[in-house]
Parts: C-alpha cells; sequence; structure tokens
C-alpha cells in the first residue's frame, strides 16, 4: 500500500494505492490519523486506486471520520471502486459518508 | 461431477492473512467464479481468518496454525477454515446495528456480517477442538449475455421468429452445451407441439456446441420426423460443421447455408 499525503488550504489530502486489509489496516490508520494530530481536520480521502478494503479499512475510515467531526471538520471520500463501493454499501456507510467524483469536488466541498 | 479439493495452511498472523486470500482467489477461479464471486470470496476468507486471529486466539496466535480448504464441483464452491483456537463461533455475533447514530457503531461483527452478506452460506460447528466455518459460493451456470462480467444471470437469448405460421426460425446465441442445452431443447420441443411443420435452426451464432447439444439434436430431430416435420439446419459455423461431421449428423441433419435456403427446403405445401 502506497500512501501520499498533501495539503491544500486547510484541506488535507490523502492519496492511497493499493489494498487496505486486516495486515496494513493500522498503517491505513495512522495515514487518516497523523494529519489530525497535525491540527487538519478536513480530511479528503482518494480511494480511486484502492481495489480492496475489508472491514479492518472500514473502522479505520470510521475512527478518522469520528475523530474529524468531533473537531467540526469532517472525512470525505473520493472515487471508492465498485468493489469499495460495495461493502461501504453492505456497511451503510455509503449514506454517512459525503462521497465525490473527483478530489477538487472533494476539495471545494469544504 | 468432480469434487476438486485444495489445501493451504498458515502461521495464524495477519502478515500471511493475504495470502491464504491469493490461495482461495486462485481456487475460486480455477472453479469458475468470475472476478466479482472470487473477489467476495477473497474479503470473505480475510474477514474469516481476521476474526480467527484477532477473537479466536488470546495471544501467540504465531504459534497457531490455520487451515484454509477449498472444494469445488459444477455447483458450488465451498471454503472451510479451521483453527485450534477456543470455541468462537463468529455466526453468534450480532448483525451490526443500523448506522443512524455513527457514535454508536460498533465496528464488532462487520467481518461476518460481509460474508453472511457476499456469500451464498456460512455455518459453524466446532469438532475436535477446532473452530469449522464453512462458506460457500455457488456457481451460476454459464451465461451467454455479451459483458465480460455479467452481474445478472440471464437464459441463454434465443430469438425466435415465425416467416410463416407453420415455420419457427429459431436462433440460439452462444454454446450449446451441457448449461443450454435444455434450453434449446426446450424450445424446440415446445414450436414442434405448437404444431409447426419446420424447424429452421439459424446457428450462425453458435460458436460452439458439444456431444450433449448433438444427442439432444438427435432427439429433436426423431421427434420432428415423428410429426412429419422438418429439422433444418442453417448458418453452421465450421466448428460445429466439424463436430457434425466428425459424429456422421452430417448425413442425418439436412444442412443447408443460408435461411433463405432452408426456406426453400421446408417440404410441406405452405
Amino acid at each position: 500500500m502506497e500512501i501520499s499525503t498533501t495539503e491544500q488550504g486547510n484541506v488535507s489530502i490523502i492519496e492511497i494505492k493499493g489494498r487496505v486489509d486486516s495486515a496494513n489496516a493500522q498503517q491505513f490508520g495512522e495515514a487518516l490519523s497523523s494529519p489530525i494530530s497535525g491540527g487538519m481536520r478536513n480530511l479528503v480521502l482518494d480511494l480511486a486506486n484502492v481495489d480492496y478494503m475489508s472491514s479492518a479499512g472500514l473502522r479505520e475510515l470510521v475512527a478518522a471520520y469520528k475523530k474529524t467531526n468531533k473537531l467540526a471538520g469532517d472525512l470525505r471520500l473520493v472515487q471508492p471502486s465498485e468493489r469499495v463501493q460495495e461493502i461501504l454499501e453492505i456497511a451503510g456507510l455509503d449514506t454517512v459518508f459525503r462521497i465525490f467524483d473527483s478530489r477538487v469536488d472533494a476539495v471545494n466541498s469544504f | 461431477m468432480m469434487l476438486v479439493e485444495r489445501r493451504f495452511q498458515f502461521s495464524a498472523v495477519t502478515e500471511n492473512v493475504p495470502g491464504a486470500c491469493d490461495f482461495v482467489v486462485d481456487a475460486a477461479r480455477a472453479a469458475g467464479l468470475d472476478d466479482r464471486a472470487a473477489h467476495h470470496c477473497r474479503l470473505a476468507v480475510d474477514e474469516a481468518c481476521t476474526n480467527v486471529i484477532e477473537h479466536g486466539f488470546a495471544q501467540a496466535s504465531s504459534d497457531h496454525i490455520i487451515e484454509v480448504v477449498c472444494h469445488y464441483d459444477d455447483s458450488q464452491f465451498v471454503i472451510t477454515i479451521n483453527d485450534d483456537a477456543p470455541y468462537f463461533d463468529p455466526t453468534t455475533l450480532p448483525d451490526p446495528k443500523p448506522l443512524r447514530d455513527i457514535d454508536q457503531l460498533e465496528p464488532g461483527g462487520w467481518g461476518i456480517y460481509f460474508i453472511k452478506k457476499l456469500m451464498d452460506g456460512v455455518q459453524y460447528e466446532r469438532a475436535y477442538d477446532h473452530n469449522i466455518l464453512t462458506i460457500t459460493k455457488l456457481i451460476p451456470p454459464r451465461t451467454i449475455t455479451p459483458s465480460e462480467t455479467p452481474t445478472i444471470m440471464l437464459p441463454m437469448p434465443i430469438h425466435v421468429s415465425h416467416p410463416h405460421p407453420k415455420i419457427s426460425l429459431i436462433a440460439p446465441n452462444g454454446k450449446i452445451d451441457s448449461e443450454t442445452t435444455k434450453q434449446v431443447e426446450r424450445i424446440l420441443l415446445d414450436q414442434l407441439a405448437e404444431g409447426r411443420k419446420a424447424l429452421i435452426l439459424f446457428l450462425t451464432n453458435v460458436d460452439y456446441m458439444n456431444s450433449t447439444g448433438m444427442k439432444m439434436l438427435v432427439g429433436v430431430w426423431q421427434r420432428a420426423r415423428d410429426a412429419k416435420s422438418d429439422l433444418i439446419l442453417c448458418g453452421v459455423q465450421p466448428s460445429v460443421r466439424e463436430m457434425l461431421h466428425i459424429i456422421g449428423l452430417d448425413l442425418v441433419f439436412m444442412i443447408v447455408p443460408t435461411v433463405d435456403d432452408a426456406l426453400n427446403a421446408v417440404k410441406f405445401k405452405k
């Protein structure tokens, strides 16, 4: 799994490439929580290149969502793949997260 | 129906789970499951093994082995995950509560919930001090839809038209094999039962017919003969033509190049 994080104004953009499962979920969680520890509360997670996510990954998503929302910010998602969308739907998370077709739209939504 | 079995064992740590998943996906593809179904199997095994490691084993799980067995036949792909951890039945975990209030989110239970939702069967049993979780994915009959990864199972497209009230033109689309022969047969026999005097089987979109299909055609041909009706094949592809020739059926069936030829060959007075 590759992680890259950039900042655009008051938004932190995290891009993940590869798969998120129980073997690397902790690392994924750290990628989400470290901008928050650094004072960012508006997160955009670009999932366009994530071909697989298990419940371990969803748990980290939810943890980061809760943290950002407690700080009056949010975690928003960009382009989840069909596979990831499927489990978001089963978990009922597709109605909880704001999901965007592009990074630009997600960033501008803040 | 051949039962194929493959086994994979690994030391119960999360780093080894992706390898077990790869093993299962490999077996799933070999069993004939498509990308989407194989992905569901991957997720199911990921979730199940992770549950065993995180809940089943209190600590030092690396001392323990998890065994994954895949066995399959024509109709189902069965994954068995067994471990020697203390009793742990993941199927008894309650379904996650509906997410109205995310603060109330109970992250536990998601894994098994996914397995239940994405797979066709999940069962737990305890035997010989082992937890045994059996997960099943049904293997759909082969489909003839044009898309590469069908998500909806459709029956074989078979077009039926009537150039004349007593003549049926039947055009199947795809392979005539053990899965689809019955559909084709049903339509042909229905046409005969409706009193059609000629069945023209237009095979231009059939690239493959196996011996089951051939046998079916012979049966239909006999019924047509008994009903004093014609069975005429046209637009036969070279590969199918060759099969007919090898069995000698090209001397039995009337085979003509085009639909027009077939219409002209019909014997009864129109």
